[in-house]
């Protein structure tokens, strides 16, 4: 058997109210990180990446928002219950995060030395000076230059790219088990991209940790992680390795997604777009939610929610993997293979 | 070889980037290319003076009434701007209200400032059933006009400095738990805000540590423009027979004792008409400034 999974979640439901209405950004997904494993969770805005992070986390907003049900199941801890003084113990020191805009994820008045001895002081007991190398050591493992001098200086004098790399160091600080990095790469530009990436990997390989990489670019995907996890709608639809994935996506919601990739060497008159949007979470109905966009539904499509077909570690949520309706009306192209 | 470049305050840096040390260097810089602050700087620090020395600076007693000598214009007798009605000698009467301005100023500030910041921060960092009714009493009192509400609180409390100072606070700290509250709601939004809860940084210690530091530069910048505002509502109510009383000398009960003689003895009433006006604009021109300089970089560029 392997070893147990660093993270464990199992049927999350997570409720927001918004006045009188609740909305169910997540509904019942389960999911897995595994010890030095890269997990990327890829989907279109809304589709609930951002949420499920925040959920493991434990930041979800205090009043509004709530775990309805399921379990997060954390190196044995269980974190649904977890009292706020406990969690604490956790963020930051056993799991971090990178957020996705590197310009206001700095506080102006500070300098980067005095944001980043926050998590030492909150939880390693350790003296001034030690607490500077601390941090100087880190900057340059993530690839700072003169950082003894960066050390002192304010998050304005700082270009993008840099202050990535400088949040990057603060939640490597504490050498945390799990990073969760939302979309760490959203607010670079490309080249700066590249390198924030490679950073990613290398300091996910050296320093024994997981990565939980939030995003929706495909490309980030293929490049970085071991394990791919396809969400819509507040579920899982799809989940396999990278590889499993690129070569013979299952879901048509992913195969939208591939499609929809802007190809490097041809010149297409047109990019490949997916109709619609995703539906509001007061919008789904009773069937998949994919259905009313699919260019594959059916009926049974519209009538019921297509339960998890598995084949080899390769899971998709879609009828039409079901061997029974493969016989029924879409006999023509059972599983359809992007060419 | 060595490429690296001395951290030395205002030196190689390109563009504006104060570190500790040099941000005063840099407020000073700002301040000599800005005519209008560097007069309203001038006129603040010429107001301190003539508050803290102006007792030993007057050329008379500002109390000393001398009929003999009433009512003499300015340039006689020595007396550079005049005497009034009771023979005093209006320069040092003028000096003497400068003192109760700025003590009203400043203290009223204080006071409105700190009470309206910790409204503001309660309101707006622990939002909740508290943050309703608090703001629902700034929204009613919001809807009294300034000056009437001061007189309301004045008559009911009494006249005198301490009480014009105390009702100037309660008609003012609005303003502050207002603005400072829309800064917090604003701040506790910021990514570095999730980004410190997210490496285990306790709520409260954020308050304390990334929200209050922020709040610095809107409060100053509030504070310095309010004084202005609090100086003129001083001088009107003493104008009306509240706030300061006479014989004691204050800008507003000065005005007030001098519009009887307007049309025969016009010095009695220009001259802390004008020093009013010059305090007010000066404190403007310098909140204004302030503004200027501060506020591009709370907003980072």
């Amino acid at each position: 058997m392997m070893e147990k999974p660093l993270l464990e979640i199992q049927n999350l439901h997570v409720e927001f109210k918004s006045g009188k209405e609740v909305v169910r950004p997540i509904r019942g997904i389960d999911l897995k990180v595994n010890r030095r494993e890269t997990v990327g969770i890829v989907g279109e805005s809304g589709c609930g990446k951002s949420v499920t992070s925040l959920t493991v986390m434990g930041l979800l907003p205090e009043k509004t928002g709530r775990i309805a049900d399921g379990s997060i199941l954390f190196d044995g801890t269980e974190l649904t219950a977890l009292p706020e003084k406990a969690y604490r113990k956790i963020r930051g020191n056993d799991i971090s995060m990178i957020f996705q805009e590197p310009m206001t994820s700095l506080n102006p008045v500070f300098t980067i030395g005095e944001q980043l001895s926050e998590p030492l002081r909150q939880h390693r007991k350790m003296g001034k000076k030690e607490i500077r190398e601390t941090i100087i050591s880190t900057l340059k493992q993530v690839g700072l230059p003169r950082a003894e001098q960066i050390i002192d200086e304010y998050p304005h004098q700082l270009s993008g790219g840099m202050r990535q790399r400088v949040m990057i160091s603060l939640a490597l600080l504490c050498q945390p088990k799990l990073m969760i990095a939302d979309e760490p790469t959203t607010a670079l530009d490309v080249t700066i991209q590249a390198q924030i990436l490679e950073l990613l990997k290398a300091i996910r390989g050296s320093n024994d940790m997981s990565l939980m990489l939030i995003t929706h670019d495909l490309g980030v995907v293929a490049e970085m992680c071991d394990r791919v996890i396809v969400m819509y709608a507040g579920e899982i639809v799809e989940e396999a390795g990278v590889e499993a994935i690129f070569d013979r996506p299952l879901h048509p919601y992913t195969q939208g997604l591939m499609q929809s990739l802007p190809s490097n060497n041809e010149r297409k008159g047109k990019l490949f777009s997916i109709k619609g949007q995703v539906p509001k979470p007061s919008e789904i109905g009773k069937g998949c939610a994919f259905a009313n966009r699919c260019p594959h539904a059916f009926d049974r499509c519209f009538a019921e929610a297509p339960p998890v077909f598995s084949e080899a570690g390769h899971q998709s949520k879609c009828w039409l993997l079901d061997p029974v309706s493969k016989e029924g009306s879409r006999d023509e192209s059972s599983i359809p293979i992007r060419s | 070889m060595t490429i690296e470049i001395p951290e030395q305050p205002g030196s190689s840096r390109p563009a504006v980037t104060p570190g500790k040390q040099s941000k005063l260097a840099f407020l000073w810089s700002s301040l000599l290319h800005s005519w209008t602050g560097m007069t309203g700087f001038i006129i603040i620090l010429l107001l301190l003076f003539l508050s803290l020395f102006g007792q030993w600076i007057a050329p008379f007693d500002p109390m000393h009434a001398e009929f003999s000598k009433k009512l003499l214009p300015p340039m006689t007798d020595g007396h550079l701007l005049g005497t009034d009605q009771l023979g005093r000698d209006i320069l040092s009467r003028m000096i003497a209200g400068a003192r109760i301005s700025v003590i009203i100023g400043v203290m009223t500030v204080l006071i409105a400032g700190t009470f309206g910041t910790v409204v503001g921060i309660v309101s707006g960092y622990f939002r909740g059933w508290l943050d309703v009714v608090l703001m629902r009493i700034v929204d009613v009192q919001l809807s009294f006009p300034f000056i009437l509400l001061v007189l309301v609180i004045n008559a009911i409390i009494g006249t005198g400095l301490k009480n014009i100072i105390l009702s100037l606070a309660i008609g003012g700290w609005v303003i502050f738990a207002r603005v400072v509250r829309s800064e917090v709601l604003a701040l506790r939004e910021k990514e570095f805000i999730t980004a410190s809860v997210a490496t285990g940084v306790p709520r409260i210690q954020i308050l304390f540590k990334h929200i209050l530091p922020n709040l610095f530069t809107p409060i100053i910048i509030l504070s310095s423009l309010q004084i202005a505002t609090y100086i003129i509502a001083e001088a009107s109510v003493s104008f009306l027979g509240f706030g300061v009383q006479p014989p004691n000398p204050a800008w507003g009960n000065m005005l007030s004792e001098g519009k009887d003689y307007i049309f025969s003895s016009w010095w009695l009433i220009t001259f802390p008409g004008v020093a009013i006006m010059i305090t007010a604009l000066g404190v403007n021109f310098f909140g204004d400034w302030l503004r200027d300089t501060l506020d591009p970089e709370l907003k980072g560029e």
